[in-house]
């Protein structure tokens, strides 16, 4: 084991870093955007709603994500243009395509969380004259909150480590940044021992602090 | 009124043989774009030493090797700036020919079927191909027989994987997208040998005390690396051969190969 290399390479473990954390932010905000929309769509009453969100999440949760994210590559092809030093061509289909295959965890995460709010709440709304809307968006939603962000929590820890598969579209983000230093160094166990370690890092810590975030919404009760 | 008609069809002949000689001559789109521009805009896969990897140089990220170190002489030559694409390797050709870069430079063989898609310059280098093996059996491979039902790798639509095909008879082919996972599986003794370009091995072999290179003879037919145009730019092909020409006679390019090799050993 011979790590002398990091004084070279370091930078490449930091950019990588920070641009896999972009992309799992970016990921999760999209995801729920998508996810929330779904999920309203499968709990509502209309029928065309109900199959399209049924469907959406049955292909998506039935594909690798691996075949999704080189066929978005393949099907979105933008000019190439850069944004921060990120080639703009290839980020933003791997994004799109994070984002929906998060987008139906996601839906399934707070369809769980809705239907987990006691039926009672929905008609005392109703019955003291809030619309079904109203009734959802004042007194379901805020409710299914509580069970849903911890749920979301996971759901990031797990778009920071499946974003390593966007390394196949030659997204830099870390895993895509490992390889590079791998071929340039000539040796390649190390870069993926320190990647290891920097995605643990990355999980662990969030996990810990969702763990926090959870116990004081307990104590609110 | 037949005067007439003829002096017509005579304009249309020589209208069209010298529209035919123009395009003949090659056009040379790219080198006129090159010459507005000021700019060379070449084309390569950051992820291949020595030939190109990406580096910090004064702390910012660089990409060099040896098809770096060429593409700076033949900018020179021309007398433009040099700005350098990092692209898959896949989609390089694809990116010559819809004129996003002006050359691709990224230690290619000009094989048959590249050819029909883009132009090739000279072979600048001549890379040998080698098999490495781990060092402990560095004694036993000796000839192709001894690689006989052995597990040797290659990199997945290279022309090292078709050295195993056609050379190595009796060779389990194992082929993977990325040369650092095959020695990763070498030193893991997942595979046996591994058949790779010789300055790509000699970096590995320096850096790695349990690897080393035998003696097997492989032989490559697309006979090295060149550097690829868009079609029908013979006028820009032709320029590039001059610098080329140029480095080979002062032995520069062996030069670019040895400093290419010094520089990221990291030990």
């Amino acid at each position: 084991m011979d790590f002398g290399f990091l004084s070279e390479y370091w930078y490449y473990f930091v950019s990588g870093t920070v641009n896999t954390i972009v992309i799992a932010i970016l990921t999760v905000i999209l995801g729920v955007i998508i996810g929330t929309g779904i999920a309203l769509m499968k709990i509502s009453h209309n029928k065309i709603f109900k199959a399209v969100a049924s469907s959406y999440i049955e292909f998506i949760r039935g594909t690798p994500l691996l075949v999704q994210i080189t066929l978005f590559f393949y099907l979105i092809s933008l000019p190439e243009f850069h944004i921060f030093g990120l080639e703009m061509e290839r980020f933003i289909p791997g994004v799109i395509a994070m984002s929906v295959n998060s987008g139906a965890y996601v839906a399934e995460i707070i369809r769980a969380g809705i239907q987990a709010v006691d039926k009672g709440q929905m008609e005392a709304a109703r019955s003291i004259g809030f619309t079904q809307g109203q009734a959802m968006r004042y007194i379901v939603l805020p409710q299914a909150l509580r069970n849903i962000l911890p749920a979301l929590g996971n759901e990031f820890v797990v778009v920071i480590k499946e974003s390593s598969v966007l390394s196949v579209i030659s997204i830099s983000e870390l895993m895509r940044n490992t390889n590079i230093i791998q071929g340039a160094i000539y040796r390649p166990f190390e870069p993926l021992a320190i990647t290891a370690v920097i995605y643990f890092v990355l999980t662990f810590s969030l996990t810990r602090l969702l763990g926090y975030a959870e116990r004081r919404m307990r104590t609110s009760d | 009124m037949m005067k007439g008609m003829l002096k017509r069809i005579f304009c249309l002949i020589i209208v069209v043989t010298i529209g035919i000689s123009i395009a003949g001559c090659g056009g040379g789109e790219t080198m006129k774009r090159i010459e507005k521009t000021g700019k060379l805009v070449v084309g390569t896969s950051g992820d291949y030493a020595p030939y190109e990897y990406h580096m910090l140089v004064d702390g910012k990220d660089t990409i060099v090797g040896i098809d770096i170190s060429i593409a700076e002489e033949i900018a020179k030559d021309m007398g433009v700036q040099l700005q350098i694409v990092d692209t898959d390797f896949n989609g390089l050709l694809s990116s010559l020919n819809t004129n996003k870069v002006d050359i691709v430079i990224a230690g290619m063989n000009p094989d048959e079927k590249r050819k029909k898609s883009v132009d090739f310059s000279k072979i600048y280098y001549e890379a040998k191909q080698g098999v490495m093996v781990r060092a402990e059996d560095k004694d036993k491979y000796k000839t192709v027989a001894d690689l006989k039902d052995k597990k040797v790798g290659a990199q997945l639509g290279t022309t090292q994987e078709k050295i195993v095909k056609e050379q190595l008879e009796g060779a389990n082919l194992v082929s993977l997208g990325k040369i650092p996972d095959l020695v990763m599986e070498l030193k893991n003794k997942k595979i046996d040998a591994l058949v790779v370009e010789l300055p790509v091995a000699s970096g590995y072999v320096k850096n790695n005390n349990d690897l080393a290179l035998t003696d097997v003879p492989v032989k490559d037919d697309t006979g090295g690396s060149a550097i690829a145009v868009k079609k029908g730019n013979s006028n820009l092909v032709e320029q590039i051969n001059k610098s080329l020409d140029r480095l080979m006679k002062d032995g520069l390019i062996d030069k670019f190969v040895q400093e290419a090799n010094e520089k990221n050993v990291t030990k």
